[in-house]
């Protein structure tokens, strides 16, 4: 692993902080002014990036592989190096406000995960000679539904990006109003939650959608 | 700007909040166009809540084994 990983991983046996002592949005430099620097090449603005976002990319991500792959496949570590590759390729992302590289990572989280359980699929049906052992979901399926799930993640990519970007930051990230405000460049927080109401009322449009088709 | 009614606007901020919404009782009074949308809240409310459940065991004190997650009754209605 790079000395990027090194640097963003905690020690051993360190606990998570709660979820929204983190400050990705409070820190003096903004986002945005960090993509900027990563994109000419600046090492330190990348560190900043991964240290901002990976305890709460940590978060979303736990719970959403399932138990037969725990062995093969460990979260932090998909964690990283899904934000070492993203911010390796950062001249494709472009800025719309300070929540979008959130929803961007997001996103490349998401669709790694879905490759790396498959990939993991393949070695064991390989192994043992069977199909693939797709019958033991994520925590987060079990308690949910496969297809609940997989409608939200497909409606999630049918709204808006200001939408997604919205609904990332509170409802998946878990970030105070304020944060959202920030995030998503809102003149307040009351600002901010009705941006979060609007884009939520319209992915449930979506998501009904999905159910009738 | 999209305009989105008051009511569906009010339930999705108590969702954004994870605060208890009596859903048998807001899906009796809305009418057919709210009704699909409406459900669509409570399914993100769903996935809200049995997140923030995962994400809570992860910020919990170490215990043995992968947390557990208890499923929610998908479309039960009454107040979540």
């Amino acid at each position: 692993m790079t000395a990027l990983i090194s640097m963003v991983k905690p020690p051993e046996g360190e606990r998570l902080s709660p979820p929204r002592a983190d400050s990705a949005t409070r820190s003096p430099e903004t986002t945005i002014a960090l993509v900027v620097r990563a994109r000419g090449g600046d090492r330190s603005a990348l560190d900043e990036l991964c240290v901002r976002y990976l305890p709460r990319l940590r978060r979303w991500a736990h719970g959403r592989l399932p138990s037969w792959s725990r062995q093969m496949i460990d979260t932090e570590d998909l964690v990283q190096e899904t934000l070492t590759r993203v911010t390796a390729r950062i001249d494709k992302f472009e800025p719309r406000h300070e929540g979008a590289f959130q929803g961007y990572v997001r996103q490349a989280l998401h669709r790694r995960l879905v490759d790396e359980v498959n990939r993991a699929a393949g070695k064991v049906a390989e192994s043992v000679g069977s199909a693939r052992p797709s019958s033991d979901p994520s925590p987060l399926e079990q308690a949910i539904g496969t297809e609940l799930l997989e409608r939200y993640e497909a409606a999630l990519l049918r709204v808006k990006p200001e939408d997604r970007d919205a609904i990332i930051a509170r409802v998946e990230m878990d970030l105070t109003w304020a944060e959202v405000a920030e995030a998503l460049e809102k003149n307040s927080s009351e600002s901010a939650q009705m941006t979060v109401k609007r884009a939520l009322v319209r992915l449930a449009r979506e998501m009904s959608h999905g159910s009738r088709a | 700007m999209d305009q989105e009614p008051d009511s569906l606007l009010s339930i999705a901020g108590a969702v954004a909040e994870e605060a208890a919404v009596s859903w048998d009782d807001e899906l009796r009074l809305a009418d057919d166009a709210s009704a699909a949308t409406l459900r669509g809240l409570q399914e993100i409310a769903q996935i809200l809540a049995a997140q923030r459940s995962l994400q809570r065991d992860l910020t919990a004190p170490p215990s043995a084994g992968h947390p557990e997650v208890t499923p929610y009754p998908r479309r039960a209605g009454g107040t979540f």
